[in-house]
């Protein structure tokens, strides 16, 4: 099936392809413009280029239909209205490490730094699924503090005094049901966590008024205005990191271990999953 | 001469030796926009990709930028991957390049405008949340770095626009059979 015959067509010609023999450089030039012509003007071009065009458009409506529906599953919120823990008690190790239990059940790693955004979204996702779980003895948790977004913050410390305040109710109240995990999530709330590079965050008075909203007792406030365990939070955020980037080889937050390897918390059944 | 075939298409990327002046040329051209195109195609099936898999991530990133409503932010999140992905496969496959690249840059427009924006409030858009402390300090350079990677795209996107002939597409397809309805007529 030839398509074309060179040579003779101009300007008006049927729009045939140059040949490609040497020397005909200005004859061919002369048929890619008939070409060019043709192609304005055929109408079986058109109508080709309607359907081309028709597919791409159901293509894209396509992909982005499919990838809403996945979109919509990946960002249910697991036991919604559950609210803050109830039962839960806390302990805090010689090296920073908070743990909140009710009994056993599975044990989790979780590194989090107050600032990071992300973490907010994590916790405003999965934290009652967590202290509810948690609640029922089926879930330990035992949250590692990181503080990398210190300098990121209006006061340039938060991170470590957010640490060092959830610290302070750990040591001093961590007995009393539900109130350091209960301390610990609003911490995310929106509304409460500061924006990242944002022109404001939490004084120590307002994190102690936040311990004493959770149900602390107002002397907790006071260690936390007192900057108590501010050298234990700087301590303790060092060894975190450092127990993440060995496990991981990174340090990034939100981050959930499991008996020392990474949790893909993309997916909405992490904790599920973990439990069953 | 009057019944050399033409060559088209593969055949005259294979025949390119024997080509001369403005053929050559053309077909250096359509080369160069199939490299434009794979490029653009890439980085959008890359980038989509990346974003789909971590929703959670795209969202901050999208709040983060602080120039959508709160109740925009969580639509447009869930969108823009998949509007990458698939203008990704439209460049992969080189349907109405044209209109893709002109999508594509529009997309990068709003990208480097964003970024620009984000640098000159000094925000952390990646939340410094791989890569520890340092990726705050970093901060500047990297918004730099963006910028002009940004800007590389843009220009992939800017020849596709004012030259959408590429080898191997789908128009192309379509290209030849007007040709071969026109040589019937």
């Amino acid at each position: 099936m030839a398509k074309s015959t060179g040579g003779s067509s101009g300007p008006q010609g049927n729009g045939s392809k140059p040949p490609a023999g040497k020397g005909k450089g200005a004859t061919s030039a002369r048929g890619r413009q008939s070409v060019a012509a043709a192609r304005r003007t055929n109408p079986g071009s058109n109508r080709t280029q309607l359907i081309i065009g028709s597919i791409a458009v159901v293509l894209i409506a396509a992909v982005v239909i499919v990838g809403l529906v996945l979109n919509k599953k990946n960002n249910v919120v697991p036991e919604d209205n559950y609210g803050y823990s109830t039962k839960s008690t806390a302990t805090a190790s010689t090296d920073g490490v908070i743990t909140f239990a009710n009994g056993s059940g599975v044990t989790i790693e979780t590194y989090e730094d107050a600032l990071c955004p992300v973490c907010g979204e994590f916790e405003k996702q999965f934290g009652q699924q967590m202290a509810k779980a948690v609640d029922e003895g089926r879930l330990t948790v035992q949250l590692h503090m990181l503080t990398f977004l210190d300098q990121a913050s209006a006061s340039k410390d938060y991170s470590t005094r957010a640490y060092a305040a959830l610290l302070a109710v750990a040591h001093e109240a961590g007995s009393t049901p539900g109130l350091a995990m209960k301390f610990h999530s609003m911490l995310f709330d929106e509304g409460t966590q500061p924006e990242e590079s944002g022109s404001t965050d939490l004084t120590n008075e307002q994190l102690g008024d936040l311990a004493v909203k959770a149900g602390a007792p107002a002397s907790v406030k006071e260690s936390i205005v007192a900057a108590k365990y501010l050298d234990e939070a700087k301590a303790g955020s060092v060894t975190s990191s450092a127990r993440l980037q060995a496990a991981i080889g990174k340090v990034g937050t939100p981050s959930i271990l499991k008996d020392g390897a990474a949790v893909n918390i993309n997916s909405v059944d992490w904790l599920s999953n973990l439990l069953n | 001469m009057d019944t050399v075939p033409a060559p088209i298409g593969i055949t005259s990327g294979l025949a390119i030796f024997a080509l001369v002046g403005a053929d050559r040329r053309a077909f250096v051209l359509d080369l160069i926009g199939l490299l434009a195109r794979l490029g653009l195609a890439a980085v959008f099936l890359i980038s989509g990709v990346a974003k789909a898999a971590n929703p959670r991530e795209t969202r901050v990133a999208v709040r983060a930028y602080d120039l959508l409503p709160d109740s925009m932010v969580g639509a447009v999140a869930g969108v823009l991957p998949y509007l990458e992905i698939a203008i990704g496969l439209l460049l992969l496959l080189g349907m109405v390049v044209r209109w893709t690249a002109v999508a594509s840059a529009a997309l990068l427009l709003v990208f480097i405008g964003g970024v620009i924006s984000a640098a000159a409030r000094g925000l952390s858009i990646d939340c410094g949340c791989f890569g520890g402390g340092g990726t705050v300090a970093a901060g500047q350079t990297q918004y730099l770095a963006e910028i002009l990677r940004d800007l590389g795209f843009l220009a992939l996107a800017g020849w596709l626009i004012v030259r959408p002939r590429t080898l191997w597409s789908v128009d192309g397809l379509a290209r030849r059979d007007a040709v071969a309805q026109d040589a019937n007529a």
